[in-house]
């Protein structure tokens, strides 16, 4: 892939949550409470200005079949193009992006959303994603792949466990400063490290827990973009790739589905040096040990060096290089289908210096990571910039 | 499905509960039958791509590197014995509850082999270490039926 050859632009951003549990609302009222901040900050009405819709959800999750038809009527869009993606919601970008691009579309709506606390057996649900003749039969919870991942990661990188329980504490400090974070808290490394074992050697407090939450953005083609807003984000880059989904065929090293996914993104953006390219990262965190894991993969470190960076404070707010300042999906709460349009959220906001008490000074260029979480082989990277 | 009541304290306002029932078969295929039968049979298979290089555990039709048909004349015979990648305790059952004692589950890369099984890893008191050299333990012949199951562990090798 080389440089979009059409300008694409964020011009909008809403939100519903994000909180552990959500009784009142439905997940249609999440989306439209999401959308029409979306609309309101793009300055759009949908019923006039909206070409089309993607969103992205898993029916298991939803607990419909078919669950793409529900989406429309709460977001402004019926009788548009619509466009589900089973997929993470930074996918969802990329075809709304390709929408753009290939002149179907001048105005587009992305939306992902977690209603997570309705699903009474989350993990039952993740464990059908297992393969039903070779790995089902043993009837073990999914979690035992990142127990195994984590410690393969620490034999082969030398990092010490005490570096990924320093992740947690740091993205739910962060937590603190994000009004829309589920879950933030002031841990110790002790509490981290203490905590119940999920999966050894991951603890309970390595791993992000669900949330409920919406995130709906608005893409816009360069001009319309000009014409709307005089802070548009821009997406410079994009990429994504999934490895093969077998256990037995698949990287337990190295992330390879994200590696993959950042070399495409930073070609089109034209990024060679992505360790200086970037003034903040929001990336995954679904288990402590993928925010280390991701960022080497990003090529943002070298292997072994994201786990050091971390307990010398480089990722903090502060530092060198500010990794999840929103608090991660360990701060913030994980959205299923939605948690990487909660880090582009982030991303975003940052970008606007719209972020409140933990904006980033001079955020110009932000990374944005996602995995599709247990037990996939799925990433996405987005590249953005305040400037086209 | 009724419209719920309910006391709990997420439950403050009416939800309907519902859960699907989705039943089906799944087909094993070619080579997974065939691989399966060997199991049964207290031998384990893989295909080697003679391009990549690459024998993939369980067997498979096709190469995912090269795309090319994995046929008759790569099927070779692999372990028991193998090599500890990773292993790890689960705690939890799938059901969300404590699991007591744990499962301990091991990443065994077995002798012949490039791919990585996942099995059950039996704790005899060995220090587990990646590493450590383990081996396939079946079921006994008559409580085997062509499942991932009538290999029942590994253990280390003593
Ligand atoms: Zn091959």
């Amino acid at each position: 892939m080389r440089r979009l050859n059409t300008e694409v632009a964020i011009v909008g951003a809403g939100w519903s949550g994000f909180r552990s549990i959500s009784p009142d609302l439905s997940f249609r009222e999440m989306m439209f409470e999401a959308a029409t901040k979306a609309y309101t900050d793009a300055g759009i009405d949908p019923r006039r200005d909206l070409d089309g819709l993607v969103t992205a959800e898993e029916d298991f999750h939803e607990g419909i079949a078919i669950s793409d038809e529900y989406v429309p009527d709460q977001m402004g869009a019926v009788l548009r193009s619509v466009h589900t993606i089973a997929g993470d919601g930074l996918q969802a970008l990329a075809a709304g992006v390709m929408q753009i691009a290939a002149g179907a579309a001048r105005i587009v709506a992305v939306e992902s959303h977690s209603k997570a606390s309705n699903v009474l057996n989350l993990d039952q649900i993740t464990a059908l994603a297992m393969d039903p003749v070779f790995q089902r039969p043993l009837e073990v919870h999914p979690v035992f792949i990142a127990g195994l991942e984590l410690r393969r990661y620490l034999e082969v990188t030398r990092t010490p466990i005490e570096h990924v329980a320093r992740v947690v504490v740091k993205n739910r400090r962060n937590a603190l400063r994000n009004p829309r974070a589920a879950f933030p808290a002031d841990l110790s490394l002790e509490d981290v490290l203490d905590s119940e074992p999920l999966a050894e050697p991951l603890t309970r407090a390595m791993a992000a827990a669900p949330a409920d939450g919406c995130v709906v953005f608005v893409l816009a083609r360069g001009d319309v973009a000009r014409t709307l807003t005089d802070r548009p984000v821009w997406i410079r880059g994009l990429g994504w790739a999934t490895d093969s989904y077998t256990l037995e065929n698949r990287d337990w090293e190295g992330a390879r589905y994200l590696r993959q996914a950042a070399e495409r993104a930073y070609r089109q953006a034209g990024i060679r040096s992505p360790r200086r390219a970037f003034d903040l990262v929001e990336v995954d965190d679904t288990f402590a040990y993928k925010e280390l894991q991701h960022l080497e993969a990003l090529g943002l470190c070298r292997p072994g060096e994201a786990g050091w960076w971390t307990a010398e404070g480089a990722t903090e707010v502060g530092g060198e290089l500010p990794v999840n300042p929103s608090g991660g999906c360990l701060g913030e709460g994980h959205l299923l289908d939605a948690s990487g349009l909660a880090r582009l959220l982030e991303a975003v906001l940052q970008l606007r210096e719209e972020a409140g008490p933990r904006q980033v000074p001079n955020a110009r260029t932000a990374l944005v990571a996602s995995w599709r979480g247990l037990p996939t082989t799925t990433g996405a990277v987005a590249v953005l910039s305040r400037e086209p | 499905m009724p419209l719920k009541e309910r006391i709990s304290h997420i439950d403050e306002v009416r939800s309907w509960q519902g859960s699907i029932r989705l039943e089906g078969v799944y087909t094993a295929g070619v080579a997974g039958e065939r691989w399966l039968r060997g199991l049964q049979e207290g031998r384990i298979y893989g295909t080697r791509c003679p391009r990549c290089r690459y024998t993939y555990v369980p067997a498979r039709l096709f190469c995912e590197r090269c795309f090319g048909h994995l046929d008759e004349a790569t099927w070779v015979e692999v372990g028991p014995q193998g090599t500890l990648t990773s292993w790890t305790r689960v705690h939890v059952a799938l059901d969300g509850q404590r699991l007591s004692p744990p499962r301990c589950i091991g990443l065994v890369r077995l002798d012949g082999a490039d791919a990585l099984l996942v099995h059950d890893l039996l704790e005899d008191g060995t220090p587990l270490r990646v590493g450590l050299r383990v081996e396939a333990v079946f079921r006994p012949p008559a409580e085997r039926v062509g499942s991932i199951r009538d290999l029942a562990y590994f253990r280390p090798v003593p």
